[in-house]
């Protein structure tokens, strides 16, 4: 399916553990673009996990230490560009790359704690750069976009776009990347004030309340935006919100939910791939039909 | 009661630990509380996040560390992205965490909180990856919370979302190694 005359690349592509669970869906969406755009991703040989929230938490050399790893085995690996779809994996990666091109006491003697050494020359980019810099390049516009009339809203959540210094990516208050991504997709992009807020993240599981209280803000938020549907480039934001909207959905005597998509798969929509091979169909809130809502308008 | 920040409250001890492990300078926070007025977890916390700083200034950590606060954070950075005299308090809390462990001071009740993260990272320690189920099952044990969101295991199972047989690395005992040269 690649524009004519695109050869085929190799990408190195961090999954990270939730895209081999609870995040399948995401994982399913991400090749199937990849593979429409001739991008073959290499997953890192071996890699470990990144250890997300919990490590940072509690044991900041740990927090390093994990992630440095991976970037030591992508080198070794001869990778040039890692592509982690989770923003928390893209998140600690680049804290670990950063603190090692910084140099200094920051680094915590990071090849030491590894075993292994680390020459820097390594691009770590989120979804939104993975979409819009490499697989938006390489797919054919569609002469007519199955997305016309689709409303949808942007959620960044945190860990895309904060802290800037580290992810130096957008406009933390106020990012635009994925919208223009969907805009030019053909969808109609809805202006709200939940891009930036926070899910919940790390506390779906032991402070499931809390979870389904800031959950419930940003869906009323999408729903009164008028909103078909919400677009993530996150495994927890996605949790968080098409998981745990059963919760609020249960807590608020709501009968209809709003469907969470991965940016991925309204990527692939868009270009026509089939709603199973994406994933779509795994979603907890009803997401299926998306483009043939459109063409019933 | 009157209160003084003075150098021997901004560089006691602790002070430097703080700093040193979150890489930041608590003296320059003027307590404008931009932090808290943007934290999305402000209202279920027992010290609000400027107050935190404050009590790091005045060198009365033993509060901060037996906060409900500091575990409640969500890590959202949030307050690290918007704070105008460039205080990393996201790095602060994550520092507090560390210390009020390591010192045995976290709070009993946020015993969920720090199971979770137990689990999350034994999980990591035994397979080099996290693993839904065994880390919930970790978590379960930890927390107490047998029957806790015992209904969306099945759910998880119908999508194909749940792994039962972990994934487990081939450079377990590398990641094993790098877990106690870290010190946990």
């Amino acid at each position: 399916m690649q524009a004519p005359g695109t050869p085929t690349i190799r990408i190195g592509y961090f999954p990270g553990c939730s895209l081999h669970g609870g995040g399948r869906d995401y994982d399913e969406s991400v090749r199937a673009v990849s593979r429409a755009a001739g991008v073959e991703l290499v997953e890192i040989p071996d890699w470990n996990c990144c250890g997300a929230t919990a490590a940072h938490s509690v044991n900041k050399k740990l927090a390093l230490a994990l992630p440095a790893r991976n970037l030591a085995l992508a080198r070794e690996a001869g990778l040039e560009v890692v592509f982690a779809p989770c923003a928390a994996c893209y998140n600690r990666l680049l804290s670990a790359h950063r603190a090692l091109e910084e140099g200094g006491a920051s680094t915590h003697d990071l090849p030491t704690l590894i075993g292994r050494s680390y020459d820097g020359r390594l691009r770590v980019v989120n979804a939104v750069e993975y979409a819009s810099d490499i697989v938006m390049r390489r797919l054919p516009t569609p002469s007519e976009s199955r997305l016309s009339g689709v409303r949808l809203v942007s959620y960044y959540g945190c860990l895309l776009v904060r802290p800037p210094k580290v992810t130096k990516f957008d406009d933390p208050e106020d990012p635009t990347s994925m919208d223009k991504i969907l805009s030019a997709l053909g969808a109609t992009v809805l202006d709200w004030e939940y891009k930036v807020e926070c899910c919940g993240a790390g506390h779906s599981l032991a402070r499931t309340d809390i979870v389904l209280k800031l959950a419930s803000r940003i869906l009323a938020a999408a729903r009164e935006a008028g909103a078909d549907g919400i677009v993530t480039a996150c495994p927890m934001c996605h949790t968080n919100l098409d998981l745990r909207q059963m919760g609020v959905m249960r807590k608020e005597g709501l009968k209809a939910g709003i469907p969470v998509y991965y940016l991925t798969e309204i990527i692939g929509l868009a270009a026509g791939i089939d709603e199973a091979v994406l994933g779509v169909k795994r979603h907890y809130i009803a997401a299926k039909g998306l483009t043939a809502r459109q063409k019933a308008i | 009661m009157p209160i003084s920040v003075t150098k021997d409250t901004v560089e006691g001890p602790l002070s430097r630990e703080l700093e040193a492990l979150a890489d930041v300078r608590v003296r320059e926070c003027y307590q404008c509380g931009k932090c808290s007025a943007g934290c999305p977890v402000a209202d279920e916390m027992d010290i609000l996040p400027n107050r935190i700083v404050r009590l790091a200034q005045l060198g009365e950590f033993e509060k901060a560390l037996r906060s409900k606060t500091i575990w409640l954070c969500a890590s959202c950075i949030t307050c690290t992205t918007r704070c105008p005299r460039e205080v990393d308090i996201a790095a602060v809390m994550d520092a507090l965490r560390e210390m009020s462990l390591e010192k045995g001071l976290a709070d009993p009740a946020s015993k969920e909180i720090v199971s979770f993260h137990k689990a999350f990272l034994d999980t990591v320690r035994a397979f080099g990856r996290m693993s839904e189920f065994p880390m919930v099952g970790d978590y379960k044990l930890r927390s107490l919370k047998l029957f806790q969101d015992i209904l969306a295991a099945p759910k998880m199972f119908l999508r194909g979302k749940l792994r039962l047989i972990p994934k487990r690395i081939k450079g377990r005992g590398e990641v094993r190694k790098i877990f106690s040269k870290c010190g946990w």
